[in-house]
């Protein structure tokens, strides 16, 4: 080879001369010498193929030329397989290529070690095929090619790609074990025969040993890669993306396969795969879902699909969870209800380890993706939790129960109370005050769900109650996957118990943790919710916050709180105004309610505007006296207006940064106070203070 | 261990200890909860089959006889099971359970991963069929028997039984279940070599998408089953001749692992002394033993046993007890030692899986 090496070299300033279609009429023409050594026009031609192939690929129409010269193997084994190395597509391959070298496969012709090689281009470019149609055709041909020893591997894999499930046959089956039988068990074949199980379950059972293994080898990567490439190449070039590649992510691939088997061990949920009993008949027009690869191939099939033969493997598989949640059948909930209260109590319950089981933590995140896609949480999960719940230590999975509470369905007050809430507050309050914020930020999420998604769920299912039972099941599938007992109660009373409750735990909570800011502000996001919840969601009852939390919030140090807690006092004031123009008559607020706000907002602006904090307004019986004696050495004299916005400990800083800024910056303007207070009201928005001047500009009249 | 048995007369020390264990009960503070997470261990457990004998169902049954004798005298592992997803046990069906069973047992034989064709024939045999007798209400689904041998040797015609599993129910009264799709076997019994019971169970837990664990017996429910069953003797066979028959009681305790050079103590407890200090906390008139008569019966056999060796046995772990009905083992070992009793054995694990189940 060296020889012809020196050759070219010498010829280089005569190869660029030879264009590509000279050197593709060389090798077409049958009259052409085909002889290798010292010919200089076949290693001319031979190389400018080469080199143009290698950077832009070769062109349909010179594939299908070249593809012969091959298959014919009219000149050396080393110059065809040069060839077929250089059949690199620039955007496909014609179908016809691939039908007549299979054709020249059947003569006599090409050597075993140029079919191999035809049969290794195949499975490289087989994704850039243009039309399969027909190639299909040649699949009987193709399997007979599998008793040559050589080519089996090959032949094996190119199979695997071709198979579709009409190629299952009895006979093929049994020739593959027979090969088997001879030879031992190759990875090759299994993988065949595994494809075939896939489709015909009934029919074949294998190890489950093979689980980790490849089937085929990866033909030449680096050939592989340069035809990608090429191709990519041009696609992009020629900017017409015609394959959108669906993304892979959330279906069952076949790569799932190469899972190392260290972290298969660690998976609780089963491998996807179809077995059945029935026979063949009955299962030949559905389709398994370890076919399923793109969005595309589930829409297709979505109506002949055949569940796994272990359901709660689809939870792996995001995708999946769109054809098991649109399926009408309450047994396939059933199962999966079945299963995960057995790996629940196996996995947590029964772990004997210490400290978080790392199987568990997986199944708990699987469990609560699943629950999140379906707006929804599990009824099994939860009857699993309230009984977790009773020994919980507040420690172990403590992200993921608290994930699974937000979720959680209405229940009768005293139900939820007892199997939910109480063993929740027993840890409540011997924990920490992250603990504490923890359960705090998930009580917010669970009244969003509540308020959200399962007030509205109950209604629905109530009205349907009267209608007859065939329709009730129905309606019941709408509005919830999983069936339920219906229970007769009030959920609006439910949830207002239980707004109120999570504000006796805020205060004491608050109490005992000497107002830590992180917990102030779970709380006021707690508020922030509850005082959204008539205009939002339609809830037809509003609670306020208990005194205790709003004058902490109030008489603080934290700016943000206040804030905060004064953009909740508007909200509180836009609800109001929602209901009085709704025509609802339910959604009315009680007076006392009405009575307390007023109170709640009249202390605010005295406190922070009008410098009487502790000064009973008149017409109202005051909310703050100082009823007990103080202490003499104590001074209030300045008590009052300690609590305005310019001396308020929470504000005073942007008090002085504001006076500071004013005084840099027009030193000689002398503005009077109350357009002073104004242009302080503008700052303390721009420090983005919006719930203080917000409050001011809905309460105070003349601002 | 040298302390191992001691036989005794009862009846002084036990109105005693009845007394205190009463004032006992009455101080335990309830927490005033109307709703309760977990199943409690219930105050009173039924000491009989309500069902004697089941109706046979079809004309055909007549025929056949019960096999429940093959149970008894058979160690067994016990297995619960969670319901079968599209079980058939019609005759078709099971036929082609044995055929995919056996391939997949053949298939997982060879270790390096091997393909079996279904159709043909398999070294090891597996068969599934129904056993009749075990089930005794309409509830019940038929017992199904799974056995699986190994492949023949020395030409003989069958092989000798590696496995036998018994998938069973007695008295089913779990939640309703959707019987058109699922069959609840609670219980599996399970005799076999350590392969091919992993084996079998992997491809029940595939073909018919459920859990089998391996159940076992705290505590408390060995001194459940040991009391309850220790006054199973009915009267007329309780003469001094018909006593000798059955096997002596006998509880083992293992001891914490602090007490150096002690591994277990066993008290054994001749039948007809037990069956008399059962006849003291029991009501006769009643077919239900209580939680109270429960703790009776195990108090009294702890004092009578610190009164002589001055050992609390309260303070160790049951872990296997012999009674004239069975001999069960904390691991989930069950011998069932007569016919008589296998109803009531199985029917009590039955109870108790569904109690652990709260699945609607």
């Amino acid at each position: 080879m060296t020889g012809i090496e020196d050759e070219s070299r010498q010829n280089t300033r005569q190869k660029r001369k030879v264009t590509i279609a000279e050197s593709v009429s060389y090798f077409t023409n049958e009259a052409a010498v085909t002889k290798t050594r010292g010919n200089i026009k076949l290693q001319l031609s031979l190389e400018v193929i080469e080199e143009r192939a290698k950077e832009h690929g070769l062109s349909p129409n010179v594939i299908l030329k070249l593809a012969d010269v091959a298959g014919s193997a009219r000149f050396s084994e080393a110059i065809t397989i040069r060839l077929i190395k250089s059949l690199i597509p620039s955007k496909y391959i014609p179908e016809e290529a691939i039908i007549h070298v299979v054709s020249w496969m059947c003569t006599n012709k090409p050597s075993s070690t140029v079919k191999t090689w035809l049969i290794k281009w195949i499975i490289t470019v087989y994704d850039y095929i243009g039309e399969k149609n027909k190639i299909h055709a040649v699949y009987p041909i193709l399997f007979l090619f599998i008793d040559n020893e050589q080519m089996c591997p090959f032949v094996c894999h190119l199979l695997y790609l071709m198979t579709r499930k009409e190629d299952v046959k009895q006979y093929r089956v049994q020739k593959l074990l027979e090969i088997q039988n001879k030879v031992g068990t190759q990875p090759h074949i299994m993988g065949l025969l595994s494809l075939y199980k896939l489709y015909s379950p009934a029919t074949i059972t294998l190890s489950t040993a093979i689980g980790n293994r490849p089937f085929f080898h990866k033909i030449h990567p680096k050939w592989t890669q340069s035809v990608r490439d090429i191709v990519e190449k041009n696609r992009v070039n020629n900017d017409q993306i015609t394959n959108d590649m669906d993304s892979l992510n959330g279906f069952p691939s076949e790569d799932a396969t190469s899972v190392p088997a260290k972290r298969l061990k660690l998976d609780v949920i089963p491998k996807l795969q179809t077995t059945t009993s029935m026979n063949q008949q009955a299962i030949n027009n559905k389709v398994s879902m370890e076919q399923m690869h793109t969005f595309k191939d589930l829409l297709q099939n979505v109506d002949r699909l055949q569940l796994p033969s272990q359901i709660s493997s689809i939870l792996k598989y995001p995708k999946l969870y769109h054809v098991v949640s649109c399926l009408p059948e309450q047994t396939t909930h059933q199962r999966l209800s079945y299963w995960l209260y057995e790996v629940l109590c196996e996995e947590i319950v029964d772990y004997s380890g210490i400290g978080n089981n790392p199987r568990a933590e997986k199944l708990l995140q699987y469990i609560i993706n699943y629950c999140e896609f379906i707006q929804e949480g599990i009824p099994i999960c939860e009857q699993f939790l309230t009984r977790y719940l009773f020994t919980w230590n507040g420690m172990d999975y403590r992200v993921y129960i608290l994930q699974l509470i937000t979720r959680f369905r209405l229940w009768p007050f005293q139900k939820m109370n007892d199997l939910l809430l109480e063993p929740i507050h027993k840890l409540f309050f011997s924990s920490s005050v992250y603990f504490k914020c923890q359960v705090i930020s998930t009580y917010t999420q669970l009244l969003r769900n509540f308020v959200c998604v399962e007030w509205p769920r109950y209604e629905s299912m109530h009205q349907h109650r009267g209608a007859n039972i065939a329709e009730t099941t129905m309606q019941l599938n709408e509005t919830c996957l999983f069936n339920q007992d219906y229970e007769e109660f009030d959920p609006v009373d439910t949830i207002s118990q239980f707004i109120s409750l999570v504000d006796r735990l805020c205060a004491v909570g608050l109490l005992t943790e000497n107002d830590n800011a992180l917990l102030m502000h779970c709380t006021l996001a707690f508020y922030e919710l509850v005082s959204k919840m008539c205009k939002f969601y339609g809830f037809p009852n509003t609670l306020i916050p208990s005194t205790g939390i709003l004058l902490k919030a109030l008489f603080g140090s934290d700016a943000s709180a206040l804030s905060r807690v004064c953009n909740i006092i508007c909200n509180y004031r836009t609800e109001i105004k929602h209901r009085k123009t709704s025509d609802d008559k339910a959604a009315k607020f009680k007076p006392e309610v009405i009575q307390q706000l007023n109170h709640h907002i009249l202390l605010f602006s005295d406190s922070l505007w009008r410098n009487q904090a502790f000064t009973p307004t008149p017409s109202v019986a005051p909310l703050l006296t100082f009823e007990h004696k103080k202490p003499a050495e104590i001074d209030l004299s300045n008590a009052n207006d300690s609590f305005s916005l310019w001396k308020h400990p929470a504000l005073a800083s942007y008090a002085d940064s504001f006076m500071f800024n004013k005084q840099v910056t027009d030193a000689n303007t002398s503005t009077d106070r109350s357009s002073l207070k104004k242009e302080y009201l503008e700052y303390l928005k721009s420090q983005h203070l919006y719930g203080v001047h917000w409050f001011i500009k809905t309460f105070i009249k003349n601002v | 261990m040298a302390m191992d048995r001691s036989h005794m007369a009862l009846s002084q020390v036990t109105p005693q200890v009845t007394s205190n264990l009463q004032q006992q009960t009455r101080s335990t503070p309830w927490l005033a909860r109307r709703h309760t997470p977990y199943t409690k261990t219930p105050k009173s457990r039924r000491l009989t089959c309500k069902a004697t004998r089941r109706i046979p169902r079809t004309a055909r049954s007549r025929t056949v006889t019960s096999r429940v004798n093959e149970l008894v005298g058979k160690t067994w592992r016990v297995y619960s099971v969670s319901p079968l997803h599209s079980f058939t046990s019609t005759r078709s069906h099971l036929r082609n359970y044995s055929r995919h069973l056996s391939a997949y047992l053949e298939a997982e034989r060879h270790k390096g991963g091997i393909a079996v064709d279904v159709q043909s024939e398999f070294g090891e045999k597996a068969s599934f069929n129904l056993m009749h007798g075990i089930a005794l209400t309409e509830e019940d689904a038929e017992a199904i028997e799974i056995t699986v041998r190994s492949r023949s040797q020395n030409g003989s015609k069958d092989g000798k039984i590696v496995f036998t599993g018994i998938l069973c129910s007695v008295e089913y009264d779990g939640v309703n279940i959707d019987k058109e799709n699922f069959v609840a076997l609670p219980v599996f019994l399970v005799k076999g070599t350590a392969a091919v019971t992993r084996h079998v169970i992997a491809w029940l837990k595939i073909q018919f998408d459920c859990r089998i664990n391996m159940m076992r017996f705290p505590p408390m429910e060995l001194a459940w089953m040991v009391s309850m069953w220790s006054g199973l003797i009915s009267d007329d066979e309780n003469s001094d001749v018909a006593v000798v028959r059955f096997p002596s009681l006998e509880l083992m305790y293992s001891v914490p692992e602090e007490v150096k050079g002690l591994k277990s103590i066993t008290m054994t407890v001749k039948a007809g002394d037990a069956k008399l200090l059962w006849d003291s906390v029991h009501d006769q008139d009643s077919d239900d033993f209580t939680e109270e008569e429960m703790e009776s019966f195990i108090l009294g056999l702890e004092a009578h046993f610190f009164a002589h060796f001055k050992i609390n046995l309260a303070a160790m772990t049951l872990c296997r007890i012999t009674s004239s009905a069975a001999f069960i083992g904390a691991e989930g070992r069950v011998k069932i030692l007569s016919e008589k009793h296998v109803h009531q054995v199985l029917r009590h694990f039955t109870k108790l899986v569904t109690e652990s189940r709260p699945l609607k």
